[in-house]
């Protein structure tokens, strides 16, 4: 009887603890949202639920007729939702500096993301206006191929915040450098750095004619997107997202530009 | 038989200059040792030990000349006093003597006589026979009473003794002895030298008993002449099967719960033999049979106890601390058993004589080496080559080396292969040459323990422990690709493609024991200990052409970790009261922990580089109450830990009480800081790197645990039951999360790397966990067949602010964990088997996918994740069997010859799941452990 005493209070000790675990359960039923608020751009915002492997549901379903709602610290907007999981607002005016949060319900949780605006890039520079094409030219057989002059853009990055650079060939006829490459992009970029500088190569430029490139100043949940995902159990973690109850990204972009002739 | 003998101990001077001589150019360790002694003899002109003559004989007056060496004065007492001397003739006979006694008592002559020769006395009342022997001589067994011959009355009673215990054949000492009187309710133990203090015998006539793991346990009858000071136990270790007659006494199993402390146990490395293994003699991952230690780890030999991590379990060696116990990707522990001499483990609820770790502490006493002559044994197995040498150098020193390094055999190859499966080399841009060449990859472990263990005199033992261990792993390749291009000029290339990975322990330790009273005992250490990892991966090289000057290249990355621990400490016992014993001592510690992270030769990612010290004192009290019915033992240990610039409190208690002689309910509480920590960055395709961290006061928090233990023991002389519930809250867990790691592949475009930092430091996240179970062990410890039944049912679970505000199941958090062990030994075999059965570990799975439109236009895919280790993978289970057959070689040598099969009907065991994401569905693949493995070894021990 005595033992039967002892062992029915080490299971109660053991078993019963003062703290309630809240041990969380699955739930698929996620949305995905996907926007990017920049100074002078429409307010456009993507809701589309997440795609459950292995179940029935073959296509990205999107969420409509949600009351989705941004504001700021004074004032709250109402988005119209366009179809397609597109809610939209042109008259919110986007302000450097300002924090803007993002709010909907969706399966009986506050779906939230907040995000700020940075401001605009400053003293963005290039060391040339053109570079000169990396071609066939350049070999001669035995020899090291002489490499054109990279063009350096730099710009002012005291805070170490995060930035980078879109290259895209903005002519109307697109003309190879090299016939021969294979899938030839038209639009390439870095990934964010947090550095104030950075170098194109020629070789990286795969059409002639100019080239616009815009210097995004970024959110840390922006760069966060970069991230590589493990595909193993043992290490697998959560994407990066910004949203509270939800996935995706909900972040705030400002950009200046320059162009580059490649000839 | 025999009476009992009394001993007589000589102090002799002309030992102690003669020894300082002859060590005076020897290594620096002596040096320091003998400066020690040194000063030790010059302060304390001590002269111990005791005699007992009988009055009658001690009194006896000698007179008159006598020459002219010993044999003959001896000679000359005996005719002249009808006195019974027994001594080497010879040898006394080389003693040249020459002096005029005037009226000298007996006694009083061979106190000079034997301080002046390394000699003592003792003389066996019985036959009155007064026996000379040499200084070191040691009772033998036989000289103390195995039979009950004495039927008077007791004249003494709650009288003290003490001594030592020591191996028999060997004459090591044995350490953590169970010493009871049969009549009483407690006892003590020997401590880790062998000697011991029983401060409250009951009666004279007492039977005390001596019991050891692996050894014939000891009945010492008492009477009223029984010396009580400086008895040397002989004890005999079980026969490991040659001998065909019953042995006496009762065998005891491999591993033995002990009734002494909460939640310790104790294991016999010589008894490693009666169970499976996986290659390698292992005592970690025997311990991992036992209830409330995860054993579905097969490529851990790190101990998961009761729900906490390998790096929170303090493993000491001969007092340095082992930080990384892990040979083989951790398949194998880092410990070569034939260096060892006793194991224990505490599972929580430790003394506050340990400090540092929230878990558990394994605590490993090396073999000092055999006293009386060479001995040495190999081992071959499909995994290793090991063996050890054990000798004494003279009467008071001895020497235990020990050594092991595996071999390329299949089953090696298995199991690597099992580890590296994914592990391709990088042969990024080597395509670009032409050529390649496929070297075989080269890898190998070892380690090697020495000690010399010096015991000057009677009082003091000096021991220096060295080990040494590494692992080496290299992946690498050295293609040359010379190329001769037409047109004259020349263009030659080398590439290397260099894959490293390495890691080890060197530990040593300077001990020196000393008896400063039958109550008081000292325990001081100097140590030192230091583990490195590095890992290389990168491809570098150089390319001339013509006439040019040779150009470098290098990219990869490069890793570094680096600790080194040198500590001195001392522990002291004393005797307070018979019913009380306080421990206390203190500890200094500075901890130098470098951590690098190097990308490109160039990029330095993280480089961490902290050192700091800890300062430590204690103080424990062991009180017996309620009649020996109850001990209870209280204690605290404070720290100071310079990093913080914090002191940290950590009171204990630790509690038995005896309901009956049976049934002893037992209990346990007390606080845990961690100040070094290590932290796992699970790596599988490229091998699993972790690294060691010290504790600040910013990102890296000092961890900290709350236990509670209680439970009772049902022991009989066959069978014991066993069951423990803990609780244990955990502050300051720490996790690594991959976020940011080696992600900025530029693509085109490559960002100017050199401007890019990464702040690593992001990657700590610190939470808490809360720990909780029952133990179950049902043991048959005596007899043939021996065997226990131990079951877990347990929880784990953390909770990461940083994760989400939800708590989540720890990644080793297993629910229910069974394990049934059975040996058998029949004639000249030993059969061993074991069968585990686990739940599934959690896991985190991914759950989903989205797309997401970047500001370049191009669309990412990214994969959403369950709740942290929500997914459970399958229940673990598998059964292992072994048999050794033991046998006699014509020169006398014992051998034995093992097989073992691990996993004997091939489970399919998940180790973790890999994804792969084809058109919108997810593929999961599981990566297995190991399928069915023979192993055969061979073993030769010279005795």
């Amino acid at each position: 009887m005595k033992k039967t005493g002892i062992i029915s209070l080490l299971l109660i000790m053991a078993l019963n603890s003062c703290q309630k675990l809240e041990l969380q359960l699955a739930d698929t039923n996620v949305p995905v949202v996907e926007s990017y608020l920049q100074p002078g751009g429409e307010v456009c915002v993507k809701i589309v639920k997440q795609l459950v492997f292995n179940s029935d549901a073959d296509s990205t379903v999107v969420l409509d007729s949600l009351l989705v709602t941004l504001s700021d610290s004074t004032n709250s907007w109402v988005l119209e939702n366009t179809g397609k999981g597109y809610y939209l607002n042109s008259t919110v005016a986007i302000e450097t500096g300002t924090g803007y949060c993002l709010t909907f319900e969706y399966n009986n949780k506050t779906v939230t993301a907040s995000t700020s605006i940075p401001s605009k890039p400053v003293s963005f520079e290039a060391s040339d206006t053109s570079i000169e094409a990396f071609t066939m030219d350049h070999f001669t057989l035995g020899t090291e191929p002489e490499m054109p002059d990279p063009i350096t853009l730099s710009w002012s990055n005291d805070e170490g915040d995060y930035y980078m650079i879109v290259v895209e060939n903005i002519e109307n006829t697109l003309e190879l450098i090299d016939s021969n490459t294979d899938r030839p992009v038209r639009k390439f970029r870095n990934v964010p750095t947090q550095g104030s500088e950075t170098e194109l190569d020629a070789q990286t430029f795969m059409y002639y004619g100019t080239h616009r490139i815009i210097l995004y100043h970024l959110n840390s949940e922006y760069a966060a997107l970069y991230e590589q995902l493990s595909r193993s159990s043992l290490d697998i973690t959560a994407p990066p997202s910004n949203v509270e109850n939800g996935l995706g990204i909900f972040t705030g972009i400002n950009s200046d530009t320059l162009f580059v002739e490649v000839i | 038989m025999s009476g009992i003998l009394y001993w007589l101990t000589c102090q002799n001077s002309r030992e102690t200059s003669y020894r300082i001589k002859s060590f005076r150019s020897g290594h620096l360790a002596f040096l320091v040792l003998m400066i020690i002694f040194f000063i030790l003899s010059g302060t304390s002109g001590e002269v111990y030990g005791q005699y007992k003559l009988t009055k009658e004989y001690a009194q006896t007056r000698l007179d008159g000349w006598m020459c002219c060496n010993l044999d003959e004065v001896l000679m000359k007492i005996s005719g002249e006093q009808n006195l019974k001397f027994k001594y080497d003739a010879e040898r006394l006979a080389r003693i040249e003597f020459k002096n005029r006694i005037i009226n000298k008592p007996l006694g009083m002559f061979l106190d000079q006589v034997c301080k002046d020769n390394q000699l003592k006395f003792y003389m066996s009342p019985e036959d009155s026979v007064i026996h000379i022997v040499d200084r070191w001589f040691t009772l033998e067994q036989s000289s103390i009473q195995e039979i009950k011959t004495y039927t008077g009355g007791p004249k003494k009673f709650n009288f003290p003794i003490s001594g030592t215990v020591i191996d028999k054949k060997t004459r090591e000492s044995l350490p953590f002895v169970a010493i009871m009187p049969v009549s009483s309710k407690t006892g003590t133990t020997s401590n880790v030298d062998g000697y011991f203090s029983l401060l409250k015998v009951p009666t004279d006539t007492s039977t005390i008993l001596f019991s050891y793991l692996g050894y014939q346990p000891k009945k010492i009858y008492l009477t009223p002449d029984t010396k009580t000071q400086e008895l040397i136990i002989q004890m005999e270790p079980e026969a490991i099967g040659l001998e065909e007659v019953i042995v006496k006494g009762e065998k005891q199993d491999i591993l033995q719960v002990s009734g002494v402390q909460t939640s310790m146990i104790k294991m016999s490395p010589i008894k490693l033999d009666y169970i499976p293994n996986l290659g390698e003699k292992d005592m970690l991952r025997s311990f991992q049979l036992m209830p409330g230690i995860s054993a579905a780890n097969e490529n851990s030999s790190g101990l998961y106890v009761r729900g906490g991590t390998p790096d929170q379990v303090l493993v000491q060696y001969d007092g340095f601390t082992v930080y990384n116990v892990e040979h083989m990707f951790g398949f194998f522990s880092a410990f070569n058993s034939h260096a060892i001499k006793d194991i224990q483990l505490y599972k929580g609820g430790f003394d506050a004589k340990w400090g540092g770790r929230l878990a558990s502490v394994v605590e490993i006493t090396g073999k000092d080496g055999n006293q009386k002559s060479l001995n040495g044994a190999v081992d071959l197995s499909m995994m290793s080559v090991s063996g050890f040498v054990e000798f004494p150098v003279n009467e008071k020193m001895t020497v235990t080396l020990a050594g092991r390094r595996s071999w390329k055999s299949p089953l090696y190859t298995k199991i690597f292969d099992q580890f590296t499966e994914d592990n391709e080399v990088p042969m990024g841009g080597m395509g670009r040459f032409g050529q390649s060449t496929a070297q075989e990859t080269k890898s190998y472990f070892y380690d090697l323990n020495g000690k010399i263990t010096w015991r000057p005199n009677d009082k003091d033992i000096f021991s220096f422990s060295i080990y040494n261990g590494k692992d080496d792993l290299d992946n690498s390749i050295s293609p040359q690709v010379p190329q001769g291009f037409p047109g004259g000029e020349s263009f030659s290339m080398d590439m290397e493609m260099i894959d490293e990975t390495n890691w080890g322990n060197t530990g040593a330790s300077l001990k020196w024991s000393r008896q400063l009273s039958e109550r008081f005992y000292m325990n001081s250490l100097l140590s030192y200990s230091n583990y490195y990892s590095s890992r290389v991966r990168s491809t570098s090289g150089s390319f001339v052409r013509g006439d040019e000057e040779e150009t470098s290249i290098s990219r990869g990355i490069n890793e570094d970790n680096d600790l080194k621990d040198i500590s001195v400490k001392s522990d002291f016992e004393y005797k307070l009261f018979e019913n009380q014993q306080l421990e206390f001592g203190f500890q200094a510690s500075h901890i130098d922990v470098d951590y690098n992270y190097i990308q490109n030769d160039t990029l330095t990612v993280v480089n961490r580089t902290s050192n700091g010290q800890l300062y430590s004192a204690y103080l424990q009290d062991g009180i017996s109450l309620l009649s020996n019915k109850m001990v209870i033992t209280p204690g605290l240990r404070l720290n100071y830990f310079s990093e913080t610039n914090k002191f940290y409190y950590e009171p204990r208690i630790n509690m038995i009480y005896s309901l009956s002689e049976r049934f002893k309910l037992k209990a346990a509480a007390g606080k845990y800081y961690q100040f070094a920590k290590r932290v796992i960055r699970e790596d599988i395709t490229q091998g699993s790197v972790d690294f060691w961290v010290l504790s600040d006061d910013d990102l890296l928090p000092v961890s900290s645990s709350n236990q509670v233990i209680a439970g009772f023991s049902y022991e009989t002389n066959a069978f014991l039951l066993d069951i423990e519930a803990f609780y244990k809250e955990l502050d300051n867990v720490t996790e690594y999360s991959l976020r940011y790691e080696n992600t900025r592949d530029g693509g085109p475009g490559r960002p100017n790397e050199s401007s890019e930092s990464i702040d690593y430091s992001e990657n700590f996240f610190t939470g808490t966990g809360i720990s909780r179970g029952i133990d179950f062990l049902i043991q048959k410890k005596a007899g043939d067949f021996t065997g226990w039944i131990g079951y877990t049912i347990s929880q784990v679970t953390n909770n990461i602010p940083a994760f989400g505000n939800y708590d989540f199941y720890a990644a080793h958090d297993v629910r229910n964990e069974f394990k049934t062990v059975a040996t058998y030994k029949w004639h000249r075999w030993n059969f061993g088997a074991n069968w585990i059965y686990a739940s599934g570990k959690p896991y985190t799975a991914p759950e989903g996918g989205y797309q997401l439109t970047l500001l370049d236009g191009n669309t990412a895919d990214y994969i959403n994740v369950s709740v942290k280790n929500g997914n459970r993978l399958p229940d673990y289970h598998r059964m292992d069997v072994s048999a050794t057959y033991n046998f006699t070689l014509p020169n006398r040598s014992k051998a034995s010859l093992g097989l073992s099969i691990f996993n004997l009907y091939n489970r399919s065991n998940i180790w973790y799941m890999t994804y792969e994401i084809v058109d919108d569905e997810i593929i999961e693949t599981p990566v297995y452990y190991l399928g069915i493995t023979p192993n055969i070894s061979l073993t030769f021990k010279l005795k």
